[in-house]
Formats: C-alpha cells, structure tokens, sequence
C-alpha cells in the first residue's frame, strides 16, 4: 500500500525480474531514494493503482485531455495504458506521479537497473526524477503564488521543461561526464527556469510562454574579465552544447559555442 | 503620504518562496522578476517595516534583504512609492536583465525563511 503525501514516480523502466518484452511499469518510490532504498522497489502498474486509496486523473499533459479517470476510492482491476510521452498527474493529496516518455527505456536506463548497479543509478537520476515532479506540482499554483501578481505556470512551460528534464537524461545516458541535476524554480512570468551553478560559472535556462520561448544565458569568469553568452534555443539538441560547456569547459570556450547548425524547430 | 527618500545604505525586503532557495541558502535569479509587463519590483524599505509585518499576511513567504545601493548599481532606479496599506512600499524600476537578476539574486541574503 502506497502512504499518503510521499511522491512516487511510476516509470518505464524495465524490471530485471520481468522477461524482455513484459510492458508492465514498474514503480520507484520516490520518497525513499534518497535515504534508504527498499528491498523491493518493482510493482505492476496494475498494483500501484490499485492500491491509490484517492480518486485522481491521469492526465495527458500534452493534449491536456484525461486519459484515464478514478472517481472513487475504489480503483481495483483498472489497467492503465501507457502513454507515449511524458506525463504528470497530481492527485487530491498532492501526490506527484510522473509518467516518463518510453524514451527514457535507452540502453543507458537498462543498465541502469541491472541488479549490480540499480542502487547507485536509482539515486543519480533520482535527482532529475525529484526536479521533474517539482516541475508537475507548478502546474496547481494558483494566480498569485509569489504574493507580487505572479501568473500562474503556463502548461506548454511544464512540458517543455519536462522535455528538457528527459533530454538531460538522454545526454546523461550517451556521454562519459557527470550531467549535474538542474535546481528548478517558477518564473513569476508563468514560466520555468533551470540553473547550474558552479563557481563562477553559471547556465540558466529559461522557458517563457507566449509565446513560448526557451532562452539561454551563460557566464563565466576570464582572465580578461566575464564572459557572457544568451539569446534562445531552436531546439533541445542545444543542451547538447550548453551542458558540456558548463561541465568541462572553460570561459573562453563560450566563444566558440556555435548553434549555427539546422536543427529541428519545436514540435507542439 | 510622505515621499522618503531612500539612500545607498538602505536596506529593502523582497518576499521570498521557497522554491526559490537553494541547497547553500543562495537565492535563485528567478525571485528578482519585474511584476508583469512593467518595469517594476515591488520591494519595502526596511526602515519604515519589520520583517515579520512584511510577510504578515503571507504564511508561505520568507523575506530576502539587499541594498538599494546594490541595486542602482546595476543602473536601477530604487523609489519609495506608498500604497494605502504599507507606507514601506517601494520599487526598483528599470529592465531586468538575465544578468542583472543574477546580481540581484547574489547580492540578497536570506533573513526569513519561508514556512515548508
């Protein structure tokens, strides 16, 4: 049985005691990752809603239609679908269940949870897993969370900043470095934003609505004083400059970031 | 309402979130916004309020301090303009630069925490 008020996140993550193929999802828990991890973290998708004891929604946050609704504390036998992109719901406890896009099953999170080294990478990327769910709870701040007239938090922002979460960790899967965990934080704007901050170098990524607009700014200190670079991103491939840079490069090497390549505009 | 006039040395308290605070207690560029589709921060002059009255009336709040000085610094405009419920209101007018929000945001200590 699942508590009241913890965070859960139910993944698609492959469950080594299941045979390849077997599509059930498994579940993480969360609230313990940090701390202690449970003997037993798998469970069916079909046992993790049977045993929510509140009605909620599954909410498609990209069609912003409801896939699969429980109106009533009584949940036995349901079998929920598996979506194809991400997903958050938020139900009457303010529980957060993050659904991750099928993307995130790379040969990277196989590895992950191979019985050697599920403990280790449960907590690595336990972090994105944290920053994503604060990401879905910004969806029920009402108008004025920031007590100065703050908007309240544009939907297409918490997707798009889910999408970034899900490329972090794509880029985490495919390269040698350490890809650090964003510190997430609402933009009075009804926006999104992600920092990175080590030293005096520093990556923040900003995504605005309407309309919506990913924009980056990066800086660091040289020896001929601060370096700064900023203007917007076309695409998530991007990150894939921006990350690197901030992990092993140097101030100067912000002159050399170059986006000028083709890549694909934002999908919506 | 009496026009203060609001010096380098002042200090002046901005209500902060939580989601706003980070692991080292630094604050994040994103609680220096401008109120929307204006040029303004509202902001109260320490020395006509009390942290506590500040938040008062805000039980998820905590309060951020920096210098007024700090902020014309980064080419702001630091004014007292009073509104009928707090004599203490004030504004740091001009744009809000990516860059002048982080300076902001480095130059403000955390003084309230807010309530979890």
């Amino acid at each position: 049985m699942l508590e009241n008020n913890t965070d859960y996140c139910i993944a698609n993550f492959q469950n080594p005691t299941m045979g390849m193929g077997d599509e059930k999802y498994n579940i993480v828990n969360y609230g313990d990752v940090s701390e202690s991890i449970p003997s037993n973290i798998y469970q069916q998708g079909t046992t993790i809603v049977n045993s929510l004891t509140t009605p909620f929604e599954f909410i498609d946050v990209l069609s912003e239609s409801i896939f699969y609704s429980i109106t009533s504390g009584t949940t036995s036998g349901v079998n929920i679908g598996i979506p194809e992109t991400s997903w958050f719901l938020n139900d009457k406890t303010n529980r957060t269940i993050v659904f991750p896009s099928p993307e995130w099953h790379s040969l990277g999170m196989t590895e992950a949870f191979s019985p050697e080294t599920e403990v280790t990478n449960i907590r690595s990327y336990g972090q994105f897993i944290r920053a994503s769910q604060k990401i879905g709870r910004y969806a029920k701040y009402p108008e004025n969370w920031d007590s100065y007239g703050a908007k309240v938090i544009n939907k297409d922002c918490i997707i798009m900043s889910t999408k970034i979460i899900e490329q972090l960790i794509d880029l985490k899967s495919s390269i040698t470095f350490e890809v650090p965990p964003p510190f997430v934080a609402p933009l009075s704007t009804g926006g999104v934003q992600m920092e990175w901050e080590h030293g005096d170098r520093y990556l923040e990524i900003s995504i605005n609505p309407n309309p919506l607009i990913v924009e980056y700014f990066a800086t660091d200190r040289a020896k001929g004083g601060q370096l700064s670079l900023e203007g917007s991103l076309q695409s998530l491939s991007f990150l894939n400059e921006l990350i690197p840079w901030f992990v092993n490069g140097t101030a100067e090497d912000l002159s050399y970031i170059s986006f000028e390549e083709s890549y694909e505009k934002w999908a919506f | 309402m009496k026009i203060e006039l609001i010096f380098d040395k002042n200090e002046l308290y901005r209500r902060i979130l939580d989601d706003w605070i980070k692991e080292d207690n630094s604050l994040t560029s994103a609680a220096f916004s401008n109120t929307s589709k204006t040029n303004d921060m509202s902001v109260n002059l320490a020395r006509l309020t009390t942290p506590e009255k500040t938040i008062s009336e805000y039980p998820n709040c905590g309060l951020a301090s920096f210098l007024a000085g700090s902020a014309r610094k980064l080419d702001q405009q630091v004014l007292h303009e009073p509104i009928p419920d707090n004599i203490a209101h004030s504004t740091v007018r001009g744009e809000k630069t990516r860059s002048i929000r982080k300076k902001l945001a480095n130059g403000s200590t955390v003084i309230l925490s807010p309530s979890k």
